[in-house]
């Protein structure tokens, strides 16, 4: 079990305990101890429980597992397993190229100073369209803005197989600046419209990657 | 000199009177605090988004709930005392 999980369980079995004292016998209320601990029991307790579970659920939402757990992110799930390692999802997750328990966060974060908290704000978003509005097909969704560089090149930038690739040698300086898209070359992405139909690699063992 | 004054016995009863309410409030407000915590707990166990929205649209609201109903009935108590002293 994860140590916040148990952490959390083990304050929340100790607000239990102390409210329940506090209820069985509200004459310790009248002492300035009992005052004390009603006022944990009641007050903090809860509230770091609530604070720190909020915590442990946005770092939860980070998992692969989270991410693909709607079925409109199953086919974007399903391409992490493409036997043909020219998409971009199945060579990065089948190489671990990025932690394969954060697939999608790896790629779909903004690495800048609010990108976290603005994913978790779309994620809401999402969570609100999924339920109470109109959630679109597999195949027909898209990126809100177009898909910057910035974000491979958090990984990629510095890496040798990156710089002294022959095909980016002469544009580096254009990758950088986001003149060219990286995916104008890496276009085999998702492929959600078709994931259903495409040949999925089968790992040996207990099937985990 | 052991003779209570009127201010005390008022307050005094004021205080009998008042103590199964608070007791009341303060049970509504541990119900409300613990099957809310338990709530928030048992939805950590699930990585959908459905368990965030559980934690917070229900754990989140029931916690919340018990503590402001603490605190307001911690205030009036005390604010009563204060105004009776």
């Amino acid at each position: 079990m994860d140590p916040l999980v148990t952490a959390l369980a083990v304050l929340g079995a100790i607000t239990f305990v102390l409210v329940a004292v506090l209820v069985l016998r509200p004459n310790l209320l009248e002492r300035r101890g009992g005052k004390v601990i009603a006022f944990v029991a009641f007050f903090i307790l809860p509230l770091g429980v609530t604070a720190l579970g909020t915590a442990a659920h946005l770092e939860n939402a980070k998992s692969t597992e989270f991410c693909v757990s709607c079925h409109v992110m199953e086919p974007y799930g399903d391409s992490m397993m493409f036997d043909d390692l020219s998409y971009l999802p199945a060579a990065h997750y089948q190489n671990h190229w990025m932690p394969p328990d954060r697939a999608c966060y790896s790629c779909h974060t903004q690495y800048t100073m609010f990108g976290d908290v603005e994913a978790k704000m779309k994620g809401l978003q999402h969570v609100w369209v999924y339920y109470f509005g109109a959630p679109l097909e597999p195949g027909d969704i898209e990126l809100y803005d177009p898909y910057e560089n910035r974000e491979c090149l958090h990984c990629h930038a510095g890496a040798r197989s990156y710089e002294e690739n022959e095909m980016h040698v002469d544009i580096v300086t254009e990758l950088t600046a986001g003149e060219i898209s990286c995916l104008d070359c890496h276009s085999e992405i998702h492929a959600a419209a078709e994931a259903a139909d495409l040949p999925k690699w089968q790992p040996e063992g207990d099937g985990d990657v | 000199m052991s003779e209570t004054t009127p201010a005390e016995a008022k307050s005094s009863d004021r205080a009998t009177a008042e103590g199964p309410r608070l007791a009341h409030r303060l049970r509504l407000s541990a119900v409300l605090i613990v099957i809310g915590l338990a709530v928030e707990i048992a939805t950590l166990a699930w990585a959908h988004p459905t368990a965030f929205l559980a934690f917070a649209g229900i754990g989140g609201l029931l916690v919340a709930a018990g503590v402001a109903l603490y605190l307001w009935t911690v205030l009036r108590f005390t604010s009563g005392a204060a105004v009776s002293s």
